[in-house]
């Protein structure tokens, strides 16, 4: 079932444009891990408000990393046109403006614990960290 | 360079305790709110030039990469997408650091 959603999932990625591979494999894992924690933090909810809000910042973090690997293959891929450029900027301080938005109301509003925020938040940059770290171990491997 | 730095990285540190000492008794004065306020600002404003020129710096490399060699333009791109994205955490992190310190302070009852 995790392999068919994984496959699901990279196909979805393709058709939104995304052809690098490691950038499809990065948002995959990172889309079904953001996922799973917020299915888990939502049925825990009830008892344990600290997943469901992991869960928030992990999709958070998600979204940004799409939204930036999309931004950054558009100026890469797409040819320029003048509307083309300001449809890239409009959506890239949009979504700051989005994710400042969102971390003020979950912060000041609901009083989110930040902790699990924080952790959240950096799911992104674990995986990254845990995709190169595999990637050297590989390349040492193949090397020797 | 390093006595300037030893004396503003000092100044910095009281000015943080005197805010924490005004803030002890669960209420914050002015006094102690425009230090925590003057600190949210310079906090964000250092956080953001400090990642606006990272984010530039490595924008800049990759274009000169790609320009040299457009063959390797896919392999620098994927690099670009990691740095900005490590790089931007960064920035969201310093901004949640600082709204809590404006709105959700822990030292305010």
């Amino acid at each position: 079932m995790l392999k068919s959603l994984a496959r699901k999932t990279d196909e979805w990625l393709w058709h939104k444009g995304f052809r690098a591979s490691e950038i499809r494999l990065l948002l995959r894992c990172q889309i079904l891990v953001s996922g799973a924690s917020l299915l888990a933090g939502v049925a825990c909810a009830p008892f344990w408000d600290w997943g469901l809000w992991f869960g928030v910042g992990a999709a958070l973090s998600t979204f940004n990393f799409y939204a930036l690997a999309k931004f950054v293959q558009g100026i890469v891929f797409l040819p320029y046109t003048r509307a083309m450029a300001a449809g890239l900027m409009f959506r890239f301080y949009g979504r700051l403006l989005l994710t400042g938005l969102v971390l003020f109301g979950l912060i000041v509003w609901l009083k989110v614990s930040v902790s699990a925020l924080l952790a959240g938040l950096s799911t992104c940059v674990l995986s990254i960290a845990a995709w190169g770290i595999a990637r050297g171990a590989g390349q040492k491997v193949k090397e020797a | 360079m390093r006595k300037f730095l030893m004396i503003a990285l000092n100044t910095v540190a009281l000015m943080s305790f005197a805010a924490l000492a005004f803030a002890a008794d669960g209420k914050m004065d002015a006094g102690a709110l425009g230090l925590t306020c003057l600190a949210a600002a310079i906090g964000m404003a250092i956080a953001a030039a400090g990642c606006g020129l990272g984010q530039g710096m490595g924008l800049k490399a990759a274009c000169e990469g790609t320009a040299r060699n457009p063959e390797a333009g896919g392999k620098i791109m994927v690099t670009l997408i990691l740095g900005l994205a490590f790089i931007e955490s960064l920035a969201i992190y310093a901004l949640v650091v600082n709204l809590i310190l404006l709105v959700a302070n822990p030292f305010v009852g």
